[in-house]
Order: C-alpha cells, then sequence, then structure tokens
C-alpha cells in the first residue's frame, strides 16, 4: 500500500486561528477501499463556521487534532472496488465538519456528493449551502407566480446574492435592502447587475418605505432575513397578507423583530431555515435532491455565479485568517488548494 | 254631489329604543351618546327583531371608537361588537333562527350596545339557548380566541404543554381552562405584584399547571419540556422567552401586544429548532368560514363546558345603558373587571 504526503492546515487546540492553526503534512494511502475513492481537494472557502469551529465556539466541538474546512470542491483521483464513482469525477462532501484543507483524502462514496464538472471551481467550492439555502426558501415555502415581489435584507451576503440570481431565473422581483457603505453607489450597481429589481439601504428604506410600496402593482409575499433586529421588522412589515419571512441568520446578533400587527391583522407567518439541519432529516430528501439537480442546473447555464472571493494557497494561510477575521468588510477568501490545470504529479 | 274622502292615515307602529351611538372618532366616554330612536315594527321577509340582553366593553370596542382599529364601521355607529340578545319577531322568509332564540352578532361590527335592533338573519348567529347570561354575553370573542389558538395550529395531545404570557387575561383564563379540559398542561407567565399569592391561587384554582412570574421566565429557573405551543399577548421581551422554550417544531401565536413592542425572538429556536410564529384574530377567522360547520362544533363544546360548569363563569362590573360615560371610563381606567351593559 502506498502512501502519499499531504499538505494539511490543521489545528491540536481551539483558540485564535492564527495561532492555533498548523501547515503541516499528513499521510493519505492511495490506496482506496470497497466503495471509496481517493479524492484530491481543489478548492475550499474560509466561512464563518470555520472561524467559531477553530476558536471552539460551535456546537459540535470534535476532537483535536482537526482538519479544518467546512465547504469545498474535489476530484476523484483513484477509486476503490465497487466505487460507482469514476476518475475525474468533481465531488463535495457536505457536512459542517469535514477535512477540506488538505490535498487528498480517502473518502467513502456514502459522504461524497458529486457536483457538475461544468461548474466553475470557485461556485462548486460554495454550492452546498449558500445557493440552495436560498432556493429552498423562494420555492419551497410560497406559492409566488412570475412578477411577484421577494423582499430581502441582508441582500449583498452570500445568500442574498444567490436569492437574487434564483429569483431572477424564476421570474420574480426582489426588493434589496443593504447597509449603507462608503462605496454604497458601486454596491447598487453590483446587485443590479446580477439582476436586483431595487436595492436600497436600510436608513433609505426606512424613509421611504411607504411611499415605494404603494407604487408596486403587489405587496411582496415572502421576506427574508438574515439579519435580525429591527431590520426584520422593516421586511416583514411590508408584507402582503397572508405572506411568510423566513429566517436563515442573524448577523447582527439582535433578536428578530415582527410586529404584532403584521402577526394578528396581516396573518403573516414567521419561519427560519438551517439547510446543513435540514437537508439531514429523512422527510427532507426528496426536496433536498431536486434543489441541487435544480441549483447545479442554475450554476451550468451560468444564472449563478461564484461570490467575488479572493484566491489564496493553504501556505498563506495566516494572512488569509487576518483578511477574514479583518475589521470591516472584506471578500471572503478561498483556499485554492491544488490548480486542477496543473495536473498531478504525486500519482 | 258630496264627494266624502276617507282619509288613510299610514300608522305605522313603532318602538322606541334607546341606543349608545358614536357620530365621530374620539374619547370613547364623550364621543358616546345616548340616543332614543324609533324602530319600526314591520320586519322585511329575511329581517330579525332582536332584543339585546347584555353586551360588554370589550378593548377593540374601545379602539374602535377610537379610529385606531382595523375595522371601521360606517358612521355614525353603535358601539359594541360583543354581546347576546334574543330572538323577538321574524320576517316571513327567516328559515335559521325562531322567536326565542339567543344570538350573538355574526361578526364584529353590528353594534351591541342597544336595547332593540333589526338586522338580517344572517348578521346574528345562534347559541345555546339555555346558557346564563355571564357566559351568552361574552361568548363570541375569548373563549373561541382561545378554543380557535388551542386547535388550528399545533395537534396537541393530552400531556403537551402550553407556554402563555397576559396568563391573568380573560383570554388567559379560557386557555387555562381549555387546556385543563384537554389534559394539556399550561404554563403561565404573569407580572409580579403585590398580591401574587392570590392570583397564583386563582389560577392554579382554574386548572393552571405552574405559575411563574416574567422574572422567573427570565432567570430560566425552571425547565420546561414538551412546550409545542406558546401564546403571545404582551410581546417585547416576555415573547423573545416565550419563544425560547418551544420545543421543536412548536409555534409561537400572537393575539395581543399589550407591551407594545414588537414580538421578538432568538434566532437558534428559529433555524435550528424550526419554530414558527403565527398571529391570530378571531374577527378574521369568522369572516372566512365558508361554512358554519367548524363554528356550530366549536359553540357546541364551549355551550356544554359553561353548562357543566367545567368553564367558570368571568366576573363583571354590571351597568345599565344610562350608566354609560362611567362604564367607559371605567373601561379606560381600571383593567381588574369588564365593564357590561345589561341592557333588557
Amino acid at each position: 500500500m502506498s502512501i502519499i504526503k499531504s499538505k494539511t492546515l490543521l489545528y491540536r487546540n481551539f483558540g485564535d486561528p492564527q495561532k492555533v492553526l498548523e501547515l503541516t503534512e499528513v499521510e493519505v494511502s492511495t490506496t482506496p477501499g470497497d466503495g471509496e475513492v481517493l479524492v484530491e481537494w481543489l478548492a475550499s472557502p474560509i466561512n464563518p463556521l470555520d472561524i467559531n469551529r477553530i476558536m471552539g465556539q460551535y456546537i459540535i466541538k470534535g476532537d483535536p487534532p482537526i482538519i479544518g474546512g467546512s465547504e469545498g470542491i474535489g476530484r476523484v483521483v483513484k477509486t476503490g472496488p465497487n466505487s460507482k464513482f469514476h476518475i475525474n469525477d468533481h465531488v463535495t462532501i457536505f457536512s459542517s465538519e469535514t477535512p477540506f484543507w488538505t490535498e487528498f483524502g480517502i473518502v467513502s462514496d456514502d459522504e461524497l456528493q458529486k457536483i457538475d464538472n461544468r461548474i466553475s471551481i470557485d461556485l462548486a467550492a460554495t454550492i452546498m449551502v449558500n445557493p440552495p439555502t436560498a432556493w429552498l426558501m423562494i420555492h419551497k415555502y410560497v406559492k409566488l407566480s412570475k412578477g411577484d415581489f421577494i423582499i430581502q435584507n441582508s441582500a449583498n451576503s452570500g445568500v442574498g446574492r444567490s436569492c437574487i440570481e434564483i429569483a431572477k431565473a424564476a421570474g420574480f422581483k426582489t426588493i434589496n435592502i443593504v447597509r449603507n457603505r462608503e462605496n454604497i453607489e458601486e454596491l447598487k450597481t453590483e446587485l443590479w447587475k446580477l439582476g436586483a429589481d431595487h436595492v436600497f439601504t436600510e436608513e433609505e428604506f426606512a424613509k421611504g418605505a411607504r411611499e415605494f410600496i404603494k407604487t408596486l402593482p403587489s405587496r411582496p409575499k415572502l421576506a427574508l432575513n438574515g439579519v435580525g433586529g429591527r431590520s426584520v421588522l422593516q421586511i416583514s412589515s411590508v408584507l402582503e397578507r397572508g405572506g411568510m419571512c423566513i429566517t436563515y441568520g442573524g448577523m447582527s446578533k439582535k433578536a428578530h423583530e415582527f410586529s404584532t400587527s403584521a402577526l394578528v391583522f396581516n396573518d403573516i407567518t414567521v419561519k427560519g431555515i438551517a439547510v446543513g439541519m435540514w437537508a439531514r432529516l429523512p422527510e427532507s430528501q426528496k426536496d433536498w435532491a431536486e434543489c441541487l439537480e435544480e441549483v447545479q442546473k442554475l450554476a451550468v447555464s451560468g444564472e449563478i455565479t461564484a461570490i467575488p472571493m479572493e484566491k489564496t494557497s493553504l501556505d498563506d494561510y495566516r494572512k488569509a485568517f487576518g483578511k477574514a477575521m479583518g475589521q470591516g468588510r472584506s471578500v471572503k477568501q478561498l483556499f485554492v488548494i491544488k490548480n486542477e490545470a496543473a495536473g498531478n504529479a504525486k500519482i | 254631489m258630496f264627494k266624502s274622502f276617507s282619509t288613510v292615515t299610514i300608522a305605522r307602529r313603532c318602538i322606541s329604543a334607546r341606543q349608545l351611538v358614536y357620530e365621530g372618532y374620539g374619547n370613547p366616554p364623550e364621543a358616546i351618546q345616548l340616543k332614543t330612536i324609533e324602530i319600526p315594527d314591520k320586519l322585511n321577509s329575511e329581517q330579525v327583531l332582536v332584543k339585546w340582553i347584555a353586551a360588554p366593553i370589550n378593548p377593540a370596542d374601545l379602539n374602535q371608537i377610537q379610529g385606531v382599529y382595523p375595522v371601521k364601521p360606517k358612521l355614525p355607529a353603535v358601539g359594541g361588537n360583543e354581546g347576546f340578545g334574543r330572538v323577538e319577531q321574524i320576517g316571513s322568509g327567516v328559515k335559521g333562527l325562531k322567536v326565542g332564540d339567543f344570538v350573538i352578532p355574526n361578526k364584529s361590527g353590528l353594534g351591541t350596545w342597544r336595547e332593540l335592533g333589526v338586522h338580517g338573519e344572517n348578521d346574528v348567529f345562534p347559541i345555546d339557548n339555555e346558557l346564563p347570561l355571564e357566559y351568552a354575553a361574552v361568548f363570541q370573542v375569548n373563549p373561541p380566541t382561545a378554543y380557535r389558538m388551542l386547535k388550528d395550529f399545533i395537534d396537541l395531545k393530552p400531556g403537551d404543554t402550553v407556554i402563555q404570557n397576559g396568563a391573568n387575561s380573560a383570554v388567559g383564563k379560557q386557555v387555562i381552562q381549555i387546556c385543563r379540559i384537554l389534559g394539556v398542561k399550561t404554563v403561565n407567565v404573569v407580572r409580579n405584584r403585590e398580591n401574587l399569592s392570590d392570583l397564583v391561587a386563582e389560577l392554579t384554582k382554574l386548572g393552571a399547571t405552574d405559575v411563574i412570574t416574567e422574572e422567573d421566565l427570565y432567570g430560566r429557573k425552571k425547565k420546561f419540556k414538551g412546550v409545542k405551543l406558546a401564546l403571545n399577548c404582551v410581546g417585547g421581551r416576555s415573547s423573545l422567552f416565550l419563544a425560547s422554550v418551544l420545543d421543536h417544531g412548536g409555534s409561537m401565536v400572537t393575539y395581543g401586544g399589550m407591551s407594545k413592542q414588537p414580538v421578538q425572538s432568538p434566532t437558534g429556536p428559529l433555524i435550528f429548532k424550526d419554530i414558527s410564529l403565527r398571529g391570530f384574530w378571531m374577527s378574521r377567522w369568522y369572516d372566512i368560514q365558508k361554512t358554519p360547520q367548524k363554528r356550530l362544533e366549536m359553540y357546541s363544546d364551549l355551550a356544554k363546558w359553561m353548562k357543566s360548569g367545567e368553564m367558570a363563569k368571568q366576573d363583571f362590573v354590571e351597568k345599565s345603558i344610562n350608566q354609560h360615560s362611567a362604564a367607559l371610563d371605567e373601561a379606560q381606567t381600571k383593567f381588574d373587571k369588564k365593564q357590561l351593559f345589561v341592557l333588557g
């Protein structure tokens, strides 16, 4: 049985990622067993979740040493007996505790999800959480017709951008709320280019919402919330009677607020979604399979695109974490672990 | 030739009746006026003459007179949305009602603070004829609100737990009693007060499983398991903690906002425990019923529990129609007991 050295970013203690992370090498067998494959990891982002996990602040802690990563894309380089995968298949693992920040790994078929090879590596590395969250919220809660309005806060986030694209692909209109910032006009233009119909800062919307909503042919039926606090009060209060507000995050770390009269007199429903938990329930399997198929179709057709990310390498992890954890807004960091075009000399 | 003319007097007999009317929105004790009107005793074929017996003053009535309630009757309007009366006469085409039936308004906005009313057959709805006045006068809103919130959102099983704030409100007390009858446990949150032990004793007697103060709730002094349903009429911090004790898949139903603060929920239960937040408004429920089936079933359950004494009578301060301005004033300032007009 031959062994290869796999460059790996791992941590042996919980704490500040820049201090506890360690770039090292682990040994990986190049002989996958029955129903297993050898995967070469291509790319994996640094998500906020990764930082929480490394700091020991996530619900599931795990036992160090732990190889980092929560999302990513790889390529099958060797298949074991009876594996259903083929060499060069693009694959990912749908789990928040998965060792992506390493060059190679042996993974069993059961854990792997095939991803269409035509999808760019950037998008494929971030396709299992944000776009499905957006797709499910838009397609599985409220029956919308073409031309119906969706309102969302956090429109600039990964999920927010996916919502803009997925709504546009389905013929729904989006009203997008973002926080004010220096380059606000640039951001608005960027979101318009993605397909946003209306973009407002929180302050603009607070001032002009009433008048603006009156100009619409119908009020929004769906509100999508990644922020909480007053921001969700703002978007849920303009919903159509019987409308739905779905929460997928609470970035403001404030309690989610809803107006009593929207609930009582306007009959809105408030729900939440955590795709990582939902997708593992037996009763979700049919919808989850449909969601992954539809999201990949949209990715292949170019109707959903990768969010802006800065490419980096495992070697530069300190710098990458410095940016990922830095003050102010920084672009998401993506570890490019292997440049696929370069081929593989090691095996 | 002498022509004699027979003089035909259209002698339509009329009955005079008093009613409490508002012609414009304003502060209820001033906006409401006592008026005497003449009611023709000849009915159209689809009409009924109802002698109103008793009608309460509810917060919604006051809001309506202030002009801040979503249902706005055409002015001038007779005040009052709840109450009961007895059918005195029926028009020739009336099929669903007979003389002697007890009736309540079919929906809000009818105007119940009056001695007599001529109403369309479909503007009133029959209830059990043997209900004592104290039950019949407040049959339409609070007991059905409690009943529907316990039936329509979560399929409650005996042994499940419901948590509610404002447990001491009229709806809160109905919730306690219906849960007791259904074998469902209740955790009842009340505001701390001087005579807390009296209140705890009162609610326990009605069937409350637990009575805790808001401070107990915020301090998480006690853990509650299997909480499927939370009923919120307060909002703000109280609703935040109610939402946070819900079990996986549970629901918080809001039916009021006494604190005037928005309803709140933490992120965790929303996204990881799949809870949902809903609202309930009794008037809308009545409006959207396409058949009377569910309403009849509910009224039959409630009347049965009331007549058997399983549900207790509410306490009132009884007032005559002449005492309207004192009654309306007290309704706005004294919240411990409901004001009830006894009309006939």
